[in-house]
């Protein structure tokens, strides 16, 4: 064995201070982690095939699932799928109350159906979403925030105003905003907004569907009633997008948006 | 440095990929730490995987995020404190040889041993609150939390680890320790014949 002194005269604590820092080889890390996460693993040999057959079909089908651009964690028996760069904090979690706050960015939350006095609510600087077994996006940029529900119902509150939003339903609100979006604008807005992406335009359909039953005497009735035929046609549903033609026509007859219908739909009357 | 809040939620529900990736960013402190308590490289690694291992299945007794890297180095204190028993014989072999470097992004060798060494003169005590403070940059208050003791015991046994400290580095200026000849690392060797043939050691074997 050679003596070598040590090549570089450092001080003692700059010597404490070079191992900062100090790590072993990329193999060496990799192979910690891997018997670390290894020995905690099922026995293989215990697991019955009927077992593993059903994993394979599982696997098949979430492969065929868009993937989460996000993190997706667990929260109890909540998914949240975290965009990247978003900020997301667990600030309660016991068996009655759970409370993330959504400092940026957007976040989906997929909510287990809750017991009695059970609650998850997400908190915005804007706003406070509050789950009753759901499935829902939330968003936060520039002092404003969106709420989409995909399943179930969420409560909304921003300030003294609280609602409810339903499946396919969406609510933008923004601090500063001086009047509330009349009652399902969003929801037509982002069928319209789903209208330019050609995949989506089934879901443009389901949202002005939504709207239509939730809101009969809505403002934005007659838009959505023009839109969802060319919605159902794009989707490839031709007939339901003739049928949806004939009740606009039917129930705006004298529109100026009539024309147009009765040229794309010449079967309608 | 406390573990993400949303991360530590995932992990006590049991969800993996949390754990993997809580794993991934604390597997250098846990091999680091694991070295400055005197463990050889393979041993560190060993300790190192063992700690991981053991945090996971105890993830349920880790009270907060906060608390989640004081309460991984108590794990670690006594996961290398039960090697350290086990491979004291091992240590006394006339053909053990002498130690080599185990990291493979720090300081030179020569430097990265003579600081081992030197830890290695102090007793267990201070070389914990001197690797913690002045090595891992933790504040008093927070290793305190690790130690499990009061932050004046923190001060004042850092006072005299770093005192004895100095003094061991400077005479390690003048004797310094001896490197292996043939440089290889740790992970070099640890590459060869020695996975799979070695006799497994009894936590392994659950």
């Amino acid at each position: 064995m050679s003596q070598q002194p040590p090549n570089e005269r450092l001080d003692a604590d700059e010597a404490l201070a070079a191992l900062r820092d100090a790590r072993p080889s990329d193999a060496v890390s990799r192979r910690i982690t891997e018997r670390a996460l290894e020995r905690r693993a099922p026995k293989r040999w215990i697991v019955p095939l009927a077992g593993l057959a059903a994993v394979a079909a599982a696997l098949v089908i979430w492969a065929a699932q868009p993937a989460p651009s996000g993190d997706r964690v667990q929260v109890g028996p909540h998914t949240v799928v975290r965009a990247p760069g978003s900020e997301v904090e667990v600030v309660r979690r016991s068996h009655e109350q759970t409370l993330v706050r959504l400092g940026r960015g957007a976040a989906d939350f997929d909510i287990e159906p809750l017991g009695a006095g059970q609650s998850f609510r997400v908190r915005t600087p804007e706003i406070e979403v509050e789950v009753v077994g759901t499935a829902f996006r939330v968003e936060t940029a520039d002092g404003c925030s969106t709420v989409r529900v995909t399943e179930g119902r969420v409560r909304v509150t921003a300030g003294r105003a609280s609602s409810l939003l339903g499946a396919g339903e969406s609510t933008h609100h923004c601090a500063s905003a001086v009047e509330a979006p009349a009652p399902g604008e969003a929801l037509v807005r982002e069928a319209q907004r789903l209208m330019l992406d050609p995949q989506r335009t089934a879901e443009a359909a389901v949202l002005f569907e939504r709207y239509l039953s939730a809101h009969p005497r809505g403002v934005f009735r007659e838009e959505a009633m023009f839109h969802l035929p060319f919605a159902e046609r794009l989707a490839g549903r031709e007939a339901a997008a003739q049928t949806a033609a004939v009740r606009f026509l039917e129930t705006y007859p004298d529109s100026r948006r009539a024309g147009r219908m009765r040229d794309a739909f010449a079967d309608a009357p | 440095m406390s573990l993400d809040p949303i991360q530590f939620a995932a992990c006590r529900e049991g969800d993996e990929a949390a754990w993997r990736r809580v794993v991934q960013s604390r597997v250098h402190a846990v091999f680091r730490w694991s070295v400055m308590l005197g463990l050889r490289a393979p041993e560190a690694e060993d300790a190192a995987q063992e700690v991981l291992w053991r945090a996971w299945k105890q993830f349920h007794k880790c009270r907060a995020p906060q608390a989640f890297d004081a309460w991984l180095y108590q794990i670690t204190r006594r996961v290398v404190a039960n090697m350290r028993r086990l491979v004291w014989l091992k240590r006394v072999l006339p053909t053990e040889s002498p130690p080599e470097p185990a990291f493979a992004d720090g300081p030179t060798p020569a430097i990265e041993l003579s600081v081992r060494a030197c830890l290695g003169r102090l007793s267990r005590k201070q070389a914990e609150v001197l690797m913690l403070s002045d090595v891992e940059g933790y504040t008093r208050d927070e290793v305190a939390a690790m130690l499990g003791i009061p932050p004046g015991t923190v001060a004042s046994r850092l006072r005299l680890a770093r005192k004895a400290f100095r003094a061991a580095w400077e005479q390690s200026q003048v004797d310094p320790p001896r490197l292996p000849t043939e440089g290889g690392t740790d992970d070099k060797r640890r590459a060869g014949p020695r996975r799979g043939t070695a006799p497994r050691l009894s936590w392994e074997q659950s």
